[in-house]
């Protein structure tokens, strides 16, 4: 509560190292006065905002550090408010020492996260789409999730929103005109601006519904599941795609035991790597239900691949044969008769031939060069139509589609317009969402901007 | 010293509703207004209703207010607009004899005994001890209730041209500005303009050039009290002309006379009641607007040109009405005229419309910032109810914008400063698929019922509404049989249209190709029932938007019932589906229900609908 209604003063670090660094950025945020902060420098003269000092801090006579001070008086500021950033020497330490000197003589707090961020919507210095895309920014795991972050951030997705939602205002505003202002426009007029603003809103909104792929949710933390049954050689191509030399990240925290995961960075993409062989090692389970939890997994996954090995036919070879695979290996290629044996199971499964071998004892390393730049291909196919990542907006945008589709079906043979009218509300309450919220008043400014009302 | 229990400053279309109805309980009631002016005058255009404003006149009639019978009286040409684009915003217009209808107004208002219309120009208003004392310029007089129903007197100055004079209107005195009267209140700081266009002499018209518009006798009047269809004045015809190249030429030519565009006149007016100067200069490219020729009275000799206000001098005006096809001869006996005038912040005004910082004084019609006769006597009837129901100690009457155009309108008003004239649209309100023309009697009934009155109205609608639920509840619990000729007769073309089980009444009215109407008509005759077709009217047109409505109704009931389920914040704080922003509200509050959820600030409908979605 105290969170969302405060305004008091708050501190915080805000390049926040866990480690030692040259330096560490204070940020303080939501003073009325400069004037307590003033006798901790050295500086004589008054301080103007939007220019760099180079200071000493201290305390009384103690000195604690050479800092540089940059105000920013509200509202030009970040986030409307009166804002002092000051870089430190960044030894951990250090920060917190002078973090917890002015939160003990300033009265500011410390702030929670997000909380200045907080702040900048409530003084609507941004949106929540570049709300939503700061975030997408700061935590993004691929370079696209950083573009896109930034593209909400900058505004520009939010640009199209604005662009669609005015296109809906237009077409509203000519059911609304075909109502309230039939006899100075004419019905031929109002007509014609309904079905060409119709199909302009159409046009438009088909351009975004097209960036939003069943996919993109899986392209913020895209996920390669390695699949096949035990034995198949999971684990030993899992640990082979980690080798120490390729970038290694640490394990995942939070991940549940039932599969093993690492993260795998191919082309500047972080991408988790599942090995699903701890779905039936973890939990004692009959194969079918671990079947059926490897389908699961690749559901959601972004590129699934299968193992197998030809030397162990078994019966629920069935069951993988019905998932589809982005990629199959046949392992144990250095066992005699391995032709013959990969040849069996395709003269069986014909789905799952001819494949690449693999010999898990060495394995060629063409065979990851030709498998990472399969993964990456693929993400940069489902990249380039530039898809909405964020669950919030395709949500939305997925149901801005549905009830266009019911509404234009509607308006087909509907002449009752208040009917029309009902319908078009609620697609207007999802699409407001992308943005802010309709009001009539917005929907009459429409109205009066473009046409010629009047006694 | 002459005492009253309300005092109205002002005979127009708010003034003469406010004493009406204040009249209706017996309290001692007084109308001062400017000498000369007749009561329930049509300064502007000769006509009442129309979108919008057709639902506040039956409104209005099904409280117990005035507008519809007077328009009735005076009724010469009476239209429904919308008319093939649905039953919801089908509204009534009708052009009246404006001579016909003021003399109606001065008649029924003087013949209410405990109403004394005084006609002096108001000075003063001092407010002393718990009573107002009004100083007109010959006598005081003191009211425990005053009514403010000025209009654009306060304060108004007329521009035709360069010329410019003080007065409320042409012919009339202006009266002094709102803090000359009380030195309390706060006018804004700018003030409204509203124009109107020159009259013509109507005998100088070639009518063979224009589209005639003959008078609907289908229409149902508005009284509910009178006969459907009964006329008591001739019907006459409206015609329609239309600008032209050379028309919009003129005006555009002179732009440096027109006081509007020249800096004269300072004064916002409506977007929606532009000048003819305005749609010349701000629709460079559209030359044709139409121009509506509409008769002001039976005796009068002259008509009103719909579409041309205008303020441009006199020469002027001639040139460009005479460039109109079939206007070439018309000359024009009255010069149309802008007019300036003080408006008060209506957001110092409660639901009552009375004022919140002095008790007791009311204010209603264009003197609030709104323009049209309709949205005048809706204010005028509210304030009056309300005056009268407080000086007697009565619960308020507060109608709800779900239920009424005048509750929406009230509500705008009060809880908005605007900054151009209000006037009622049906897009203005969020629920026009019921607040409609042909329920007005059901929608407001329970409101008229809480006057605790007994007058042929209240008998008449207690009547109605018994007949009203009967008539529901037979449609409702009435089957028809698949086999029965009625469904034959009902089916439409092809697959989708046949009716092949058994259904309710209320079923078969829903079916989106038949006329409600025609259909329940059908079935009451079959039947051999007789029912009046007014309620004919309200129950099959209410049958037929009740899924529409209901829908509504049960995602808000839905939405009412989902406030108390109780959710696990922690699973909602590490959702995917949920904005960063909105978590961070959520982990801080902690809420364990639903309805909390809902009370935080600034989480968005979106995730609401998201956690609702994943609840159902």
């Amino acid at each position: 509560m105290k969170f969302l209604y405060s305004d008091e003063p708050i501190i915080a670090c805000s390049t926040c190292n866990h480690a030692n660094a040259a330096l560490s950025v204070l940020r303080i945020s939501g003073f009325s006065d400069l004037a307590p902060f003033l006798p901790f420098f050295t500086l004589t003269g008054p301080i103007e905002p939007r220019r760099v000092y180079y200071t000493k801090l201290k305390s009384g006579d103690e000195f604690l550090d050479d800092i540089c001070l940059t105000y920013f008086a509200a509202p030009k500021s970040y986030n409307g408010e009166n804002i002092l950033e000051l870089s430190l020497h960044g030894n951990t330490l250090n920060t917190e020492r002078i973090l917890n000197f002015f939160i003990k003589f300033t009265g500011c707090r410390l702030a929670a996260p997000g909380e200045f961020t907080y702040r900048a919507l409530k003084n609507k210095k941004l949106t929540l789409s570049q709300v939503e895309g700061l975030d997408l920014f700061l935590n993004a795991n691929s370079g696209y999730a950083l573009d896109q972050g930034l593209s909400l951030l900058s505004g520009n997705l939010h640009l199209i929103y604005v662009e669609l939602y005015d296109l809906f205002l237009k077409h509203k505003s000519a059911l609304e005109l075909s109502i309230d202002f039939i006899d100075d426009v004419g019905e031929e007029t109002a007509k014609n601006y309904f079905h060409s603003s119709l199909l302009d809103f159409q046009k438009k909104f088909e351009t975004l519904h097209r960036r939003v792929l069943p996919l993109s949710e899986n392209l913020l933390q895209p996920e390669i599941v390695l699949a096949g049954l035990p034995n198949s050689g999971k684990s030993s191509f899992f640990n082979h795609l980690l080798r120490e030399d390729r970038a290694i990240v640490s394990s995942i925290a939070g991940t549940t035991r039932d599969y093993l995961a690492e993260t795998l960075v191919i082309e500047g993409v972080k991408y988790k790597l599942i090995d699903t062989a701890g779905i039936r090692e973890a939990s004692d389970v009959i194969e079918a239900e671990g079947i059926k939890r490897t389908q699961q997994k690749m559901n959601n996954s972004f590129y699934s691949i299968l193992l197998i090995n030809p030397f162990e036919m078994r019966d629920e070879f069935h069951s993988l044969a019905e998932l589809s695979f982005d990629q199959i290996y046949f392992t144990h290629s250095d066992l005699p008769n391995f032709s013959e044996a990969r040849a069996e199971v395709v003269k069986l499964y014909p789905q799952f031939g001819p494949m690449g071998a693999i010999n898990l004892s060495h394995p060629a390393t063409t065979i990851e060069r030709d498998l990472f730049s399969s993964i990456n291909n693929k993400y940069l196919f489902f990249t380039k139509d530039k898809p909405i990542l964020l669950e919030r907006h395709k949500y939305l945008i997925l149901q801005v589609q549905q009830h266009l589709e019911s509404y234009v079906n509607l308006s087909a043979y509907e002449c009752d317009v208040a009917i029309l009218s009902h319908e078009l509300n609620t697609l207007a309450s999802c699409l407001s969402e992308l943005l802010g919220i309709v009001s009539p008043d917005q929907i009459l400014n429409s109205i009066f901007s473009n046409f010629c009302i009047g006694k | 010293m002459k005492t009253f229990d309300i005092v109205i400053v002002g005979g127009g279309h708010a003034g003469v509703e406010a004493a009406h109805i204040a009249a209706q309980f017996d309290l001692k009631v007084a109308i001062i207004t400017m000498p000369g002016i007749g009561l329930g005058s049509a300064p502007c255009n000769p006509s009442v209703g129309g979108v919008g404003k057709g639902q506040v006149v039956r409104e209005l009639d099904a409280l117990g207010g005035l507008m519809g019978k007077l328009a009735d009286y005076a009724g010469i040409q009476f239209r429904t607009l919308n008319d093939s684009k649905g039953f919801a915003v089908q509204s009534t217009r009708v052009q009246i004899d404006k001579e016909r209808y003021s003399e109606k107004a001065e008649e029924v208002i003087t013949a209410i005994p405990n109403i004394e219309v005084i006609r002096e120009k108001v000075l003063e208003i001092q407010d002393s001890a718990g009573s107002f004392f009004i100083q007109s310029e010959s006598s005081t007089y003191k009211a425990a209730k005053v009514i403010m129903t000025v209009g654009t007197f306060l304060n108004g100055k007329l521009h035709t041209g360069a010329d410019q004079s003080v007065g409320g209107r042409i012919g009339c005195e202006s009266s002094p500005g709102l803090q000359n009267l009380f030195a309390t209140i706060k006018t804004r700081p700018y003030r409204f303009k509203t124009g109107t266009p020159p009259r013509l002499d109507k005998s100088t018209i070639d009518y063979s050039k224009l589209e005639e518009q003959p008078s609907d006798s289908s229409v149902r009047n508005f009284h509910c009290l009178h006969s459907p269809t009964d006329r008591f004045s001739a019907q006459v015809s409206c015609y329609l002309a239309r600008t032209n190249a050379s028309t919009m030429e003129i005006i555009r030519s002179n732009k440096e006379k027109s006081p509007m565009f020249n800096g004269q006149i300072k004064g916002i007016g409506a977007r929606y009641c532009p000048s003819i100067e305005d749609k010349a200069f701000r629709y460079p490219d559209k030359n044709v607007h139409h121009v509506f020729i509409e008769p002001e009275g039976l005796k009068l000799d002259t008509v009103y040109p719909s579409g041309i206000s205008s303020s441009l001098p006199a020469d002027v005006q001639k040139h460009y009405v005479q460039s109109m096809e079939g206007l070439e001869k018309a000359e024009i006996k009255v010069y149309g005229y802008a007019v300036e005038y003080d408006v008060i912040d209506t957001t110092d005004l409660k639901l009552t419309l009375e004022h919140s910082q002095i008790p007791n004084l009311y204010f209603a019609g264009q003197v609030n910032g709104t323009s049209g006769y309709e949205e005048a006597a809706g204010q005028g009837f509210i304030a009056g109810a309300n005056a009268a129901l407080a000086f007697l100690q009565m619960e308020p009457l507060i109608l709800s914008r779900h239920e009424s155009y005048i509750g929406v309108m009230i509500e705008d008003l009060t809880s908005n400063t605007r900054d151009e004239p209000y006037r009622l649209f049906t897009a203005r309100s969020e629920n026009r698929l019921f607040i409609r023309e042909d329920n007005s009697l059901v929608r407001i009934y329970p409101y008229r019922s809480q006057f605790l009155l007994n007058k042929e109205i209240d008998q008449y609608q207690r009547a109605f509404m018994s007949a009203y639920n009967d008539l529901m509840e037979f449609c409702d619990g009435t089957m028809i049989s698949e086999t029965s000729p009625l469904m034959t007769e009902f089916s439409g073309i092809g697959e989708l249209q046949r009716l092949t089980r058994r259904m309710s009444v209320s079923e078969v009215l829903r079916q989106a190709w038949l006329n409600p109407i025609d259909v329940l008509k059908r079935i009451l005759d079959f039947n051999g029932l007789v029912i009046s077709d007014d309620l004919i009217r309200t129950v099959a047109i209410s049958k037929k938007y009740d899924g529409y409505i209901k829908r509504s109704e049960s995602q808000y009931e839905k939405l009412k019932k989902m406030d108390g389920m109780r959710l696990n914040w922690e699973t909602l704080v590490n959702s995917n589906n949920i904005s960063f922003e909105c978590k961070q509200r959520i982990a801080r509050i902690k809420p364990e229900t639903f309805g909390q959820l809902k009370l935080i600030e600034g989480i968005r409908p979106a995730t609401l609908a998201v956690i609702a979605a994943k609840a159902l």
